[in-house]
Order: structure tokens, then C-alpha cells, then sequence
């Protein structure tokens, strides 16, 4: 069994209602995940929150998850996303809220995760990373703006003043770059 | 292929990675859903995508977090459903309480059409029980008369005393039964509202399961027949929106959003009108919106109208276009 059909089988268990199964898909994803929602809200406390809030959802909703929209860790990075730039765009209708020291994130470490899984993840983050540098600086910002910072390519022309058209055309470049970079890593060949 | 096919796909980037707005986003998806390959290729891309997250620094989740986030994940119930059944539950439980309360009511004398079912008005039964059973005898049915006493020389006081305890035994069984009697028509009335509780919550009960029955059913898919982007007018070049025609259950249903539209002032409103060719601008609804965003949904043929337009009118009274033309597009364009 590959390492898509083990997270199919596992989220068909947490459908079933399998509090076993669920853990270990929390064990596997909590490092990237949390990773994730700490870049986006830049916030200990709201990036677990948004973790919460994920397996909330997966736990109530497994069901939902449809393999043909891409793979388990696809499925569950994209929630994330939402539900932080979700986040962001409640929190900037409020009050700006205080950041929290990067001190803090240092200090509560928690060492209880999978050492292989982790190193397996570090490994694979290596290559996109490697991936993403390859991409041009103007690329990267639009990944940047996009993915991280939750603009549509619109609000990066606006706010960048760059037209419409040569925004469009970096995502383009940059996306095709990288899934052809990419693209071995992409489908069952590793867990994330 | 066509340029606007080709338009379309190229969005596919954009879509992977989050940067489309909610017109272009529902325009794609709309794509999505007649194109398999398309399909395949946006979720080729998503987990490109999806990858992204790897490259971060890694930031260690704070002690803890595990143990909190699954007591709070494990220790949740979905909310909807089992709420549900818990008050279809209550409402089942109360309604047996009240099934054993009204039985064992109906058995001491409360029948359940509200009628008191011992108070005898058939006098022909009723008095002569009252005429020879002792006072005292709380037995008022089935029991058998006392026998007479045998001794002469004490007959007649006695039959004086009979009489006159007779008359008084008249009177407290008169008052007995008129208190039986007041008291069979309360119970009557509280057993008549009884009834009506049980069937208001037999009501709920029904209307219960229904919920969880449709909560049971999956949604009903609707498809996107067409779907079109308004664009803004030379006045108005930044707003946009997505005009489309969806088919579901019911029929066709066209459905129009328009966002970045100028602000409104005074009285003035959105109208949208339906056109066809040679023919009259019909009305096809009115919205006033602050943010400049808004729409409507309305059931339409499919070859009703070949273009949809909206346009701001100085008032939301209009029957035919007043103001200037916003947003517009080819419905089969």
C-alpha cells in the first residue's frame, strides 16, 4: 500500500468515527500544518487555533474529502489556508493584534513528534525549496502575495503596480516551473 | 480551441495557488465541471501547490498542542445532527411519559375522550345504590346490601334511625358525587390539554424527523448550464461579475453577481433587466447595495434572453432602462 492509499484508509477510519486514526493523521501532518499556519498568521497562539479548527473540521467532515481533488496533505494544507487567511481578514477588520515573540515559539518546543516522519518532510521541504529558488525574484513575490499573504492577482497588480496581464503570466511560469520540478514528488510517492 | 476556452485554462495556475477573485474563481469551477482533463490537470497543480508548505522553516508546535487540540477535536460532537436527534429523543421520552400518565388515568376513571367515566347520571342505577348502602361504605359499585337487623322491639327506632340515616347518607353522597363529579370534569379538561400537548409534540416529533431525514440526503447537485462574466462598463471599467445559468431540481435558475460596482446616492438603485432581441428590456429585479456588490437568482427558460445587463437607475421604480448602463454580457455568448 502507498503512502496515498494509507491516508485514504485513514480518512475513510476518521469518517468512521476512529479517534486512532485521527491521531495518527495528526501525528504525521501536525509539524507542516502548524508550520503553515504560523507563516500565515505569524501568531503561536492563532496558529494553533487554525490547526484546531482543521482537525475540527476533518474530524466532523472526513467524508467530504475527495481523493480526485489531489492528494490528503493537498486537501488539508489548502483548509488551512483558508482558515488562516480566513483569520487574517477577521483580524484586520479588528483592531490589530499584538504579535507574539518569536521567543516564545522557541521556548515551548515540543520533541514528541516522529523523528523519521520529520526528517522525511525535511527532506521533501528541502526540494521545493531548492524549487522555489529556481523561480525569479518576481515569481517568488507572487507566490509570496498570493499564497502567503491571500491577494488575488488583481489586488497584487493594484497593490504592486504591476499590470494585470504580467501578474497573470508569473503565476503561470512560476506554478508550471514547479509542478515541473516537482511533479515526482507530487502523487504517492511520499506521504506529503 | 476556442480563445475563450483557452482564457479559462489559462487560469488553472491561478486557481492552484488561491489568486483568483470570486468571479473568476466561480467561472473556472464552472469549467471544471465539463472537463475532466481539466479537472486532473487542476488537481495535478494543487498538490504542486500543496507542496509549498514544505519549504517553510519549521516552526515547532507549542507544548501541548497535541493533547489540547484532540480533547478539544474528540471531546466535540458534529453540532447539528446529534442535537437533533437528542431533542427527538426528549420529545419521544416525554410523549411516552405522557402515553403511561394518560393510561393509568383512563384506568382510575378518566376515559380519553375528556368524559368522566364514573359519574352515573342514569338514576335508576345510581339512586337505589345510594338509598341502601350505608354511609361510610366507600364502595359505590358491586358491593352487596347490609342485612337488615332481626330484632323486632328495636325495628322501629330503627327504621327511624335508617331514615334518618339515610337522609343523611343522601346528602353526603349527594356532595360526594357532586365533588366526583367537579373533580372528573378537571380531570376531563387536563386529560383534553394532555392530548393536545401530546399531539402538538407528536407534530414536532414529525417535523424532527423529517429534518434528520433530509439531513440524511445528500445535496442535490445543480449544473451550470452557461456561464458568462458581466463586464463593466466604459464609465464603470473596474466593476465586473459572473452571470450564470444553473439547472437543478427545479429548473433552470439564472443567477447574476456583480461586484466593484459605482456607489449608490439617494434614492438610486441596481436594476437588472433581461434582453432580447428586438424586444423590450424586461425587469428582472432591483437591489441596492452600499459595497457595491450584490445579485439575484431567478427562475428563466434558457432561450428567454440572449443578455443580461445591469444599470443604475435613479430609482428603484423604473419599468424600462433610465440610467446608465454597468455591467452587461451575452447570455449565450
Amino acid at each position: 500500500m502507498n503512502e496515498q492509499s494509507e491516508d485514504l484508509q485513514l480518512i475513510r477510519q476518521i469518517a468512521g468515527k476512529d479517534a486512532g486514526a485521527l491521531e495518527q493523521l495528526y501525528d504525521a501532518y501536525e509539524r507542516p500544518l502548524y508550520a503553515l499556519a504560523y507563516r500565515l498568521l505569524n501568531d503561536a497562539m492563532a496558529a494553533e487555533e487554525a490547526v484546531q479548527e482543521l482537525f475540527l473540521r476533518i474530524w466532523n467532515n472526513a467524508e467530504r474529502y475527495d481523493s480526485s481533488y489531489g492528494k490528503l496533505s493537498t486537501w488539508m494544507f489548502a483548509l488551512t489556508r483558508n482558515i488562516s487567511i480566513d483569520m487574517l481578514r477577521r483580524r484586520s477588520a479588528r483592531a490589530a493584534s499584538v504579535p507574539v515573540e518569536d521567543d516564545y515559539l522557541k521556548a515551548i518546543v515540543d520533541v514528541s513528534a516522529d523523528t523519521e516522519l520529520a526528517v522525511e518532510q525535511t527532506l521533501q521541504g528541502e526540494s521545493v525549496k531548492a524549487a522555489l529558488n529556481e523561480l525569479g525574484e518576481e515569481q517568488q513575490q507572487v507566490i509570496e502575495l498570493i499564497y502567503y499573504k491571500g491577494l488575488t492577482q488583481q489586488e497584487v497588480s493594484d497593490r504592486c503596480s504591476i499590470p494585470l496581464g504580467t501578474v497573470k503570466s508569473r503565476v503561470r511560469l512560476a506554478l508550471k516551473q514547479l509542478h515541473k520540478r516537482l511533479s515526482g514528488m507530487e502523487r504517492g510517492e511520499s506521504r506529503v | 480551441m476556442n480563445e475563450r476556452k483557452e482564457s479559462i485554462m489559462d487560469q488553472a495556475e491561478a486557481y492552484a495557488l488561491g489568486g483568483l477573485d470570486e468571479a473568476e474563481l466561480a467561472e473556472y469551477e464552472a469549467y471544471l465541471l465539463d472537463d475532466a482533463n481539466e479537472r486532473q490537470r487542476a488537481a495535478e497543480l494543487r498538490d504542486t501547490v500543496g507542496m509549498l508548505p514544505l519549504a517553510l522553516t519549521p516552526a515547532a508546535p507549542p507544548s501541548g498542542m497535541k493533547r489540547r487540540i484532540l480533547a478539544q477535536v474528540l471531546g466535540s460532537e458534529a453540532p447539528a445532527a446529534p442535537q437533533t436527534q437528542q431533542q427527538l429523543e426528549q420529545a419521544r421520552q416525554t410523549i411516552e411519559v405522557d402515553e403511561l400518565r394518560r393510561a393509568a388515568e383512563v384506568k382510575s376513571g378518566i376515559d380519553g375522550s375528556g368524559e368522566p367515566a364514573v359519574v352515573k347520571t342514569d338514576r335508576s342505577s345510581a339512586a337505589p345504590l345510594v338509598e341502601e348502602r350505608p354511609a361510610g361504605n366507600d364502595t359505590v359499585r358491586g358491593a352487596a346490601p347490609r342485612s337488615v337487623s332481626a330484632d323486632p322491639a328495636a325495628a322501629e327506632p330503627e327504621v327511624a334511625r335508617r331514615a334518618s340515616r339515610a337522609r343523611a347518607s343522601r346528602g353526603l353522597w349527594a356532595g360526594a358525587a357532586t365533588v366526583m363529579a367537579a373533580a372528573a370534569v378537571v380531570l376531563g379538561i387536563y386529560s383534553a390539554q394532555l392530548q393536545a400537548s401530546m399531539s402538538d409534540m407528536r407534530s414536532d416529533m414529525t417535523a424532527m424527523e423529517q429534518k434528520l431525514a433530509s439531513a440524511a440526503q445528500p445535496p442535490v447537485g445543480a449544473k451550470v448550464e452557461n456561464s458568462v462574466r458581466l463586464k463593466g462598463s466604459e464609465d464603470d471599467p473596474d466593476a465586473f461579475g459572473m452571470a450564470s445559468m444553473i439547472r437543478d431540481e427545479n429548473g433552470m435558475r439564472l443567477v447574476v453577481q456583480a461586484e466593484n460596482m459605482p456607489s449608490l446616492s439617494g434614492s438610486e438603485a441596481y436594476q437588472i433587466w433581461l434582453i432580447k432581441d428586438g424586444q423590450p428590456p424586461q425587469n428582472a429585479g432591483t437591489f441596492m447595495s452600499d459595497s457595491g456588490s450584490g445579485g439575484l437568482s431567478l427562475a428563466i427558460e434558457p432561450d428567454d434572453y440572449d443578455t443580461v445587463a445591469i444599470t443604475l437607475e435613479p430609482d428603484a421604480e423604473g419599468k424600462e432602462p433610465r440610467g446608465r448602463m454597468v455591467l452587461a454580457a451575452q447570455l449565450n455568448g
